[in-house]
């Protein structure tokens, strides 16, 4: 790395860090309070929805700061307009920062499914449970077909990468099927949505942030006529075809 | 009856494959990884031990040899072997 980029990569991890840390710093007590009042006087069901609105917003903020270091580049249709069928957002997986972009999707209550790691990172895991996210590693499939399912009857978006780990890199990992076995039994609309450009913020193995253009493209829904005829192997296959055709696309690499 | 040769089952087991998850015969060699090189999941093995059974006739879903299955090469001689063993039992 040239002198010039070294020191753009130090300048946007001396903006970075310290403005991420006042802002969750200044927004925690609304947070909090916000969590708790909903549950106390809602009940469950109203405290984990406020809970996802507010991590929603929390993830808008947090973009909000990142903005200096990663531009971040919408294509596709989609991104003003919620779906008016709940939806399965599937997107490929490169780095730790792609939970975080879910909050340019338009809908308001996302359901994330993740792996094991962030459940047991400290804060982001507990707000994780509190908004009964999907720790998919923790629960056999018919437990995971049964809670995703719930969460689509009561309204809510899912969004999965089913890489299920960061690539790391540019290239595409295989994928699970579970996602996919879920909208052939639930019949939901699933949304391809590619992300390109954040590999590097940060990259796997290091909170090193290096400035990017990040582009993130949503691809047509497929709706339910369109795949029930799929086996689950060949409908996630199909669907990691959609996503590496528009990576490529995006990318200059076709 | 006649005994299925190895050619015979490593032709079927392909033809399951091939079926079930459309995937292209030349990518099924022996070395194949089912996991890596073929994009199967816990969730399309399960897949794959119900089509096996289905079109071969065989018991895989009690065997815990199934879990050691890493190559394709893996699955043909594990399919053999409880083949044979069934057989084994059919004579006694």
């Amino acid at each position: 790395m040239t002198r010039s980029g070294l020191i753009i990569v130090f300048l946007a991890n001396v903006w970075f860090y310290p403005a991420f840390l006042v802002m969750s710093l200044a927004v925690s007590p609304f947070f909090v309070a916000g969590v708790v009042l909903s549950h106390v006087l809602g009940g469950r069901r109203r405290g984990v929805y406020w809970t996802r609105r507010m991590n929603h917003m929390y993830g808008v903020l947090v973009l909000l700061v990142l903005r200096p270091v990663a531009r971040i580049i919408l294509q596709g249709h989609g991104w003003h307009t919620p779906p008016t069928e709940r939806c399965i957002y599937v997107c490929n997986h490169r780095s730790a920062s792609d939970p975080f972009l879910m909050a340019k999707l338009p809908s308001g209550e996302i359901v994330q499914i993740v792996n094991r790691w962030p459940f047991r990172l400290p804060i982001l895991g507990s707000v994780a449970r509190l908004a009964d996210y999907i720790s998919i590693r923790e629960m056999s499939p018919e437990q995971f077909f049964a809670k995703a399912s719930c969460n689509l009857a009561e309204g809510a978006f899912l969004t999965a990468f089913p890489e299920g780990t960061r690539s790391g890199g540019r290239c595409l990992g295989a994928f699970h099927s579970a996602v996919f076995r879920l909208a052939l039994q639930t019949g939901a609309p699933v949304v391809p949505v590619a992300i390109s450009g954040n590999e590097q913020t940060p990259p796997r193995g290091s909170l090193l942030l290096r400035p990017a253009c990040i582009v993130m493209s949503m691809l047509p829904p497929l709706h339910a006529e369109t795949y029930r005829t799929m086996s689950p192997f060949q409908f996630k296959n199909h669907v990691r075809g959609l996503i590496d055709t528009e990576l490529r696309r995006i990318e200059g690499t076709t | 009856m006649h005994s299925p040769t190895e050619a015979d089952i490593i032709e079927k087991v392909n033809d399951v494959f091939s079926e079930t998850f459309e995937i292209a015969p030349d990518r099924l060699v022996p070395e194949a990884r089912v996991f890596e090189d073929l994009g199967l999941d816990s969730l399309d093995a399960v897949d794959l031990v119900a089509s096996l059974q289905t079109t071969l006739g065989v018991r895989l879903r009690d065997s815990d040899r199934i879990r050691s299955v890493r190559t394709l090469a893996d699955v043909y001689a594990l399919v053999l072997e409880v083949k044979r063993e069934m057989e084994t039992e059919t004579k006694k």
